[in-house]
């Protein structure tokens, strides 16, 4: 299988929280994203632009008062079989889960079970999508420990007796167990410090290269992206503003937004003195017409008011704004 | 420091008794801390350390909130725990007064903000005439740059950044001498953190107020602090001036936490070291860090480091700088 293949498609994807009377949060609006084989792709952003509702819809957990209204959410179930995800029966949804796509939903070290120890939640798993014995999936999962450098000793703990860090690496574990083709992290390193962070985003670099893994990773840490991600998209009141390679976006962010947050990120070393962007990031139930981003950006042109930029293609960098109209 | 000391804290510990978690020990959450702020011109102090260390109830025995298990506090001079009640309720919040995390959690979502701030004006700042009070008020406004007609919303019609603002301004209305700001920005989003940030260095320059700013992001407490306390399970590991620490971490838990930060100009090298459990860790006898520390000596298990001056001014508490290790 060539390491370009594709494990996620998403294409044009509008996914609206439809609240009545009329009321309509655009989290989600025509977003396009793809994920390669073995790709670590970031999604940023700030809070409530619509990235846990981009994961939500990419895994189909789609329940009112979220709905999809239009686009194409395809994912590899097996080597050169891209499926349609929203065409798939619920039996088949079920199974594609935990086998090619699996979600680590945000705050999620408290989707361990608190009465229950960490063996047997390995061991349910197993055997719901394994279908082994359960000598054979403990023997299974302690394999899979060792491989990724885990302690046994994890297996008899309750979850409150790990610390934060080894809590959510046995999550990140659980979820990775039946070898997904991809898997949805939502800010998994958010409640941690940086020490424990780190320790969780290199078992993550460590299933990717193991296993050949894909991930999403929504973070708001800047850091975090510069230091994993392959590729990062930069989301901005529900739309894809920029993507592109992380190094290629770092060292030079074309969109006003992307360039705005870059430069307001503080540097161990700098002694310049940093101002955040201007304004508010705007209400997903009114979003400014244009440009989202127009209300708060530095080179606004009189078009960017009116009229919605589309995302750009130049080479491998994907960008929404006015400004590199006809560039390159 | 003597005369312009501002807060002095010796030996604050704070003990806390648990079920379940500590299986029924004692646990030190804040143990003999001792630092001193003051000085002749107004210092940030910040302080930073892993979720759990202890940060939060040190900040809230200085702030009175929960009473230190033994330790003193002296603010201006005067040991807190000696003054009477009624000097506690009115003396203190003019000296003292805290930021916290949550912003919504200082103000009442239905009260419309700009009249609580009048009422702080007189109740805690003690300010009598009404014109006065309104002045008051909208310079503290215009201080963390919000326009005063944002003061007439309720807080539920404002965004994180802005509310954020408005507990700083509320907490700078009876101009005290010290705010301590308990992780004041990690709920608000990267594009609107260097605003807030901006506005303590400006109260602390323009108006002289010292800060104790308490995070766990280390990139901030670079961009902002004079001093940096690093915090490990409940006692300082490295205070000094917050360059020396950055430039030369000493303390091996300080090189290890300066070394995770996820930098945006330079990429992690090796592997990292975590604990499987927090209990281990703070109930261990001797150094906190000795289960995780790649210099650890036999002395280490045994006994805790002290706290050690060295010669460029910056303290450590680690074995490795005591002349009594061998
Ligand atoms: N169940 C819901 N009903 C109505 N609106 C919702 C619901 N969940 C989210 N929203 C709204 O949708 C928008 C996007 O929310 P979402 O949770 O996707 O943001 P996010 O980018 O993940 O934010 P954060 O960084 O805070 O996690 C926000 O305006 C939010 O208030
Ligand atoms: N009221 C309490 N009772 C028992 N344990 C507590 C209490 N408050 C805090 N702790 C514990 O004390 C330790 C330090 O907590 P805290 O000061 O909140 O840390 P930080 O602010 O650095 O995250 C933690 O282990 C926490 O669970
Ligand atoms: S399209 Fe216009 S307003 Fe939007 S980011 Fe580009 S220049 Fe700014
Ligand atoms: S006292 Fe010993 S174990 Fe603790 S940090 Fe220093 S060398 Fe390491
Ligand atoms: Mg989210
Ligand atoms: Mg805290």
């Amino acid at each position: 299988m060539s390491v370009n293949t594709l494990v996620l498609d998403c294409r044009n994807v509008t996914a609206h929280y439809e609240l009545g009377y009329g009321v309509r949060v655009r989290a989600v609006d025509n977003v396009s994203l793809s994920v390669r084989r073995g790709e670590i792709v970031g999604l940023a952003g700030e809070s409530g632009c619509g990235k846990t509702t981009l994961m939500r819809t990419i895994y189909r957990d789609v329940t009112p008062p979220l709905r999809v209204l239009s686009g194409v959410v395809r994912l590899q179930a097996t080597d050169g079989e891209m499926v349609d995800l929203y065409s798939l029966s619920e039996a088949r949804l079920r199974e594609m889960r935990a086998k090619v796509i699996s979600y680590i939903p945000q705050g999620s070290m408290s989707v361990l079970n608190p009465t229950s120890r960490i063996r047997s939640q390995f061991i349910e798993i197993f055997q719901k999508y394994g279908g082994v014995r359960k000598d054979e999936a403990l023997r299974q999962v302690k394999d899979r420990l060792r491989e990724l450098g885990l302690r046994e000793s994890i297996l008899n703990s309750y979850p409150h007796q790990l610390s934060g860090g080894m809590r959510q690496r046995t999550v990140i574990a659980l979820a990775t167990i039946m070898n997904p083709r991809i898997v949805l992290a939502d800010e998994p390193t958010s409640a941690l410090d940086v020490v424990y962070q780190r320790g969780v985003v290199e078992m993550i670099q460590k299933i990717r290269e193991m296993y050949g893994t894909s991930f999403i990773l929504v973070s708001h840490d800047m850091g975090l992206h510069y230091q994993v991600t392959d590729r990062i998209a930069l989301m901005y009141a529900g739309k894809i503003i920029e993507v592109g390679k992380t190094d290629d976006v770092f060292s030079e962010p074309l969109h006003p937004y992307t360039e705005g947050l870059i430069n307001s990120l503080p540097r161990i070393g700098g002694s310049k003195r940093l101002e955040g962007l201007s304004g508010l990031p705007p209400s997903l139930a009114n979003p400014p017409p244009g440009c989202r981003f127009h209300p708060r950006c530095p080179y606004r042109m009189e078009k960017c008011a009116r009229e919605e930029p589309p995302l750009l293609k130049f080479g491998d960098r994907e960008v929404a704004c006015w400004l590199l109209e006809g560039k390159k | 420091m003597g005369e312009n000391s501002i807060l002095k804290v010796e030996n604050l510990t704070k003990v806390f008794k648990t079920g379940g978690i500590f299986f029924g020990k004692k646990f030190r959450a804040v143990d003999s801390v001792s630092f001193t702020l003051g000085g002749d011109s107004a210092k940030i102090f910040t302080i930073v350390g892993e979720s759990g260390c202890g940060k939060t109830t040190l900040a809230r025995m200085i702030l009175s909130l929960i009473e230190p298990t033994s330790g003193s506090i002296e603010i201006l001079g005067r040991q807190v725990f000696e003054l009477s009640s009624k000097e506690r309720s009115r003396w203190l919040p003019r000296v003292v007064q805290p930021v916290f995390q949550n912003p919504f959690e200082s103000f009442n979502p239905l009260r419309k903000v700009y009249p609580y701030l009048i009422h702080t004006a007189v109740k805690v700042a003690g300010v009598e005439d009404r014109g006065e009070a309104v002045e008051l008020v909208n310079q503290a406004l215009e201080s963390v740059r919000l326009s005063p007609d944002i003061a007439d919303r309720s807080p539920y019609e404002l965004s994180g950044g802005q509310v954020q603002r408005l507990s700083i301004a509320r907490a700078i209305i009876p101009r005290p001498k010290l705010i301590v700001a308990d992780e004041p920005v990690s709920m608000i989003d990267a594009s609107l953190r260097m605003g807030i940030l901006n506005i303590f260095k400006q109260l602390k320059e323009e108006l002289g107020i010292n800060f104790i700013y308490i995070t766990h992001d280390l990139a901030t407490a670079y961009y902002i602090s004079d001093r940096i306390a690093v915090m490990y399970k409940g006692s300082f590991a490295e205070v000094g001036e917050a360059e020396a620490i950055f430039r030369e971490p000493l303390h091996p838990y300080t090189q290890l936490l300066i070394d995770s930060i996820p930098r945006v100009d330079r990429k992690w090298a090796g592997k990292v070291k975590v604990a499987v459990t927090e209990v281990e860790e703070y109930l261990l006898p001797g150094c906190k860090f000795a289960d995780r520390c790649p210099y650890v000596m036999e002395i280490c298990k045994k006994r805790a480091p002290p706290l050690i001056r060295t010669s460029g001014g910056v303290e450590v508490a680690c074995w490795l700088y005591s002349a009594e290790k061998h």
